[in-house]
């Protein structure tokens, strides 16, 4: 059965996702966090080791479960002041 | 207290916000577009952008965690959008009873806001070309 998570990219990211800040990704059940990451860099370049990740607005160093409409947010180097 | 806003910000008003007869100090920062000039080309303005509903959480971290060793009363208001040369993007504020706290919570408060807050910025050139700043890695 597929699951359905909405990815958030922002600053330099969104150009690598031709301008857009909200994919949706298909996911085959059940998947993690890590998983996701990887089918969106799959055919691409790895997301690099500066980016951060937020799943449903808290940032996660390590994997975790998604459920259906999880929020996962791709955090680059951040630039704010 | 914690805004992010599109709008200008007004600075006198971010430090009427703090002040207090318990507090004989109010510090702050307040950060203004710089003007560069990069190969020739001349900044404009600065357009940020932010995941709203986490950026106001880790300011209002990072806040609460300042106020943590003593009274203390605070405000950071962050522009969104775009901001033009010599015009303010971020405003600090921090009342203490004395003044030594209120320096140094201000420089902590202001360089956690450069490293845990999911604000992004573009540099806009006088030539038209635009491009993402450098940042720092999410900490």
């Amino acid at each position: 059965m597929k699951m359905h998570v909405t990815i958030l990219a922002f600053g330099r990211l969104k150009d690598r996702f031709g301008g857009r800040s909200t994919l949706e990704v298909a996911l085959e059940a059940p998947a993690t966090l890590r998983q996701a990451i990887r089918t969106l860099e799959a055919g691409g370049e790895a997301l690099g080791a500066d980016v951060a990740v937020a799943l449903n607005g808290t940032i996660m160093r390590g994997d975790g479960p998604l459920a259906e409409g999880d929020e996962i947010v791709l955090l680059p180097p951040v630039s704010g002041g | 207290m914690v805004v992010l806003t599109g709008a200008p910000i007004d600075v006198a008003a971010v430090f009427d916000a703090v002040r207090d007869d318990a507090c004989g100090a109010i510090t702050g920062f307040v950060g203004v577009v710089r003007g560069d000039e990069v190969a020739g080309d001349r900044v404009v303005a600065l357009e940020y952008e932010a995941h709203a509903a986490m950026a106001v959480g880790a300011m209002r971290r990072i806040g609460e965690e300042a106020a943590r060793p003593g009274p203390l009363r605070w405000a950071i208001h962050h522009r969104t959008g775009r901001v033009a040369a010599g015009e303010v993007s971020v405003v600090v504020a921090i009342a203490t009873p004395h003044r030594a706290e209120a320096f140094a919570a201000c420089r902590i408060v202001v360089d956690r806001l450069k490293r845990e807050v999911p604000i992004w910025k573009r540099l806009h050139f006088s030539s038209g070309r635009a491009a993402w700043a450098e940042g720092n890695p999410l900490a």
